[in-house]
């Protein structure tokens, strides 16, 4: 049984809104996707390489971005185009990657994870080879506002 | 007593959320020392008196295993305690971080009652 499924995927998301962001969203199925979501607003990257190989992606619109960056600091206010807002995003994805690399190897030393890196708006897709699955978790903040969670993997998931 | 403390992340956001936390344990807190890696880290300890490290493991330039082997390396240091905050959850991580001298190992997401539970053995 692949160690990422679906209930693993949510519980890893869940854990990390609720903890580090005080939000419960409204987390949806694992989907198989066919092809690249294009950047919204804001994509948020982290790589993981070792015994394992894959890539996540944590990808929103500005107004989510912001509002997320905002429930993390605990401040008003922040500017869409700031910093402080494509660190808060780098810093989901990167526990994220980190939940999802806990998932699939216990030691730690298998598999070492990238800096995040972040990508606004602009035309970007990220291909991947054949042999890789790409998933992806569609969820909603407590407004509706939607946001989504891409994982590229040579493992199996869900 | 309030104890100086170094907050050392390579993300800004993750600092701020560090120090709000550990605000939130109670612990006494002095100065405020925020560094984005190891090196500069050592830099802010070099001129500094710290009692307290909350160091994440992956950042560039110098990561926090490099970090806790330093500051073990220099006598200077013995008297820092040192607590990884960290996304690396491995068996593997944590006892190779203890093993250098970490104090304790918070895996993140973290709550304040994560970091408290830490804390307290570590700063008694």
């Amino acid at each position: 049984m692949p160690a990422m499924t679906t209930a693993a995927i949510h519980d890893a998301v869940h854990g990390i809104f609720q903890s580090m962001l005080g939000i419960e969203p409204s987390l949806h199925a694992l989907e198989r996707a066919d092809r690249p979501l294009k950047n919204a607003g804001i994509a948020a990257i982290v790589g993981y390489a070792g015994e394992h190989e894959g890539t996540v992606v944590f990808i929103c619109g500005r107004s989510v971005a912001t509002q997320l960056a905002e429930a993390m600091l605990m401040e008003d206010g922040l500017d869409p185009d700031s910093e402080e807002v494509d660190d808060a995003m780098g810093e989901i994805a990167n526990m994220i990657a980190g939940q999802l690399k806990n998932l699939i190897c216990k030691g730690g030393n298998e598999v070492q994870l990238s800096i995040p890196v972040i990508l606004r708006e602009g035309d970007y897709r990220l291909h991947v080879p054949e042999y890789y699955e790409r998933w992806r978790l569609t969820a909603f903040h407590t407004n509706g506002d939607p946001f989504y969670v891409e994982m590229v993997s040579r493992e199996p998931i869900g | 007593m309030a104890i100086n403390i170094l907050i050392v992340d390579d993300s800004s956001t993750m600092r701020k959320i560090v120090l709000r936390n550990l605000k939130q344990t109670g612990l006494a807190v002095g100065e405020v020392h925020q560094a984005g890696d190891g090196q500069e880290a050592l830099a802010i300890l070099a001129d500094h008196p710290v009692g307290l490290i909350l160091s994440d493991w992956n950042m560039p330039n110098m990561d926090g295993l490099g970090l806790v082997q330093a500051v073990r390396g220099n006598p200077a240091f013995a008297h820092i305690r040192i607590i990884m905050i960290t996304t690396e959850g491995g068996d593997a991580k944590v006892s190779e971080a203890l093993a250098s001298g970490a104090n304790g190992y918070v895996k993140k997401p973290f709550t304040a009652e994560d970091l408290e539970k830490q804390l307290a053995p570590v700063m008694a």
